[in-house]
């Protein structure tokens, strides 16, 4: 047993997802008590995208500017999600915000997948158009609870976890690490917020994290065997906050978490299920 | 992937040993059933993985008067890598590795050949993998050309060797626990046009 402390931290697995926990939990109290005030508890949401780079980078190493490789483009998507979330903050009340989360999956998509278009293939179209519903529909259901509770933050957290075990499932390790990291990066969010909300979901902390997950998922369909069905299944989590409002018990303060929590659980295990009975068998 | 290098190196090679039969650039096509472009890395410092594409095309040309201006352009299918274990296999065309969705080639084009010995040479080109390009050198041997018996078209047959750093070409994961460094290997077999 001599030693395993140090094993574990060597194990890029477990380092990327103890860096993107930990390093929220020490940005958001470094950025409120640097910056101070009603900014400083915005600012505190760039956490989440930050740890989210630094534990991309931990696994994947700095990549090049410009990126070549989607891998490559993720870490770039969740940087520039931050900062159109920290325009987004100072521009709040004065631009509408619900088009911009429309827009914004389709330019990531446009950035990700322009090559799969090079045949103009009715499918690969296909796919693409899907990917952008689906991004924009978790943008939207985002936006729409962002400022409930915990919801929103809660579900970028489930999400990730989720996409995590698909990835691993259809063999791409690093994404899979990669969606562990905005999960993770999210929780540690989270732990501020616990036992009591001390820090809104602000838009820099929702383009920073939404960008991240969404960047890996859309990465996650166009380029790996995952199975793209799996992930679709996982979108259920993104209607967990409008099903709650709509339960009786959801007001409730033990019930109401309770209600929450199986809603939000239950399409990431189905998802993760799915993934596991859909995937391919190895004939070694 | 030296190989056209290689084809430069055997021009060398015939330019000396059989001037009476001088020619202009002669070319060949890959010939796919006996050319194959394999790999080792090491894993944890415990043993080294072997692999190999088993899908390698293109075409070269032997100049038996100026062997530098020689030349070979190859094509990779990364799709074809095969290691023995489905599930690596798997993984190698993963985004973590050759990311074989959004890169589906790649491509060694020769861009200068050094006469190092009778059948050797350093045949540098570049090679282009996970959409960067950067120069790789390849120790050359040429092992024969011969006369098919059956088509009565000349043979070529190469053996390359090197090594490459694959974070030179952005692929970084894991780099540590599997080596930085890959070595190649390359047996080539080109069938006169």
């Amino acid at each position: 047993m001599q030693g395993l402390p140090i094993q574990i931290l060597d194990d890029p697995f477990v380092l990327s997802a103890v860096l993107a926990a930990l390093l929220p939990l020490l940005a958001a109290g470094i950025l409120t008590g640097g910056i101070g005030g009603t900014i400083g508890i915005r600012a505190a949401g760039c956490a989440i995208a930050l740890a989210f780079v630094i534990a991309h980078l931990s696994i994947l190493g700095w990549p090049p500017l410009p990126p070549r490789s989607s891998l490559q483009k993720i870490v770039y998507i969740a940087l520039i999600g931050l900062l159109l979330g920290v325009v987004l903050d100072f521009l709040i009340d004065r631009v509408p915000i619900r088009p911009v989360a429309l827009v914004w999956p389709g330019v990531i998509l446009a950035w990700l997948g322009w090559q799969q278009l090079h045949g103009f293939e009715v499918l690969d179209l296909a796919r693409l158009v899907l990917l952008w519903f689906a991004g924009a529909f978790v943008f939207d259901r985002l936006l729409a609870f962002r400022a409930v509770e915990i919801i929103a933050p809660t579900m970028v957290l489930v999400a990730g976890l989720g996409m995590s075990a698909i990835a691993m499932i259809g063999n791409a390790a690093s994404l899979s690490q990669l969606a562990a990291a905005v999960a993770a990066a999210t929780g540690g969010f989270l732990l501020w917020n616990w036992p009591k909300q001390r820090y809104p979901f602000s838009m820099i902390a929702l383009f920073g994290a939404a960008s991240a997950l969404f960047g890996v998922g859309a990465t996650i369909v166009l380029f790996t065997r995952a199975s793209s069905f799996a992930l679709a299944i996982l979108l259920g989590i993104f209607a967990a906050g409008f099903i709650r409002a709509r339960l009786p018990l959801s007001d409730r303060p033990v019930w109401g978490p309770i209600a929450f929590g199986i809603i939000v659980m239950l399409p990431m295990l189905l998802a993760i299920a799915a993934a596991f009975f859909v995937a391919p068998v190895s004939t070694d | 992937m030296r190989l056209s290098n290689l084809a430069g190196i055997t021009a060398v090679v015939v330019a000396l040993a059989a001037p009476q039969v001088a020619t202009a650039a002669e070319p060949f096509a890959v010939n796919k059933p006996h050319t194959i472009v394999s790999f080792t890395v090491d894993r944890l410092g415990l043993t080294k993985v072997l692999g190999a594409f088993s899908k390698v095309d293109g075409e070269f040309t032997v100049d038996r008067d100026n062997p530098a201006a020689s030349s070979a352009n190859l094509t990779i299918d990364t799709a074809s890598i095969y290691t023995g274990f489905e599930a690596r296999d798997k993984h190698l065309r993963s985004p973590d590795f050759f990311n074989v969705q959004e890169f589906p080639e790649m491509k060694f084009v020769t861009s200068k050949v050094e006469r190092t010995g009778e059948k050797t040479a350093k045949v540098t080109g570049n090679l282009t993998l996970l959409g960067v390009t950067k120069p790789v050198t390849l120790d050359v041997t040429l092992n024969a050309i011969k006369e098919d018996a059956r088509t009565k078209k000349n043979l070529a047959g190469f053996s390359a060797r090197g090594t490459l750093k694959r974070s030179d070409f952005g692929m970084k994961y894991l780099v540590g626990a599997i080596s930085d460094e890959v070595t190649l290997s390359v047996e080539l077999l080109g069938d006169a046009k």
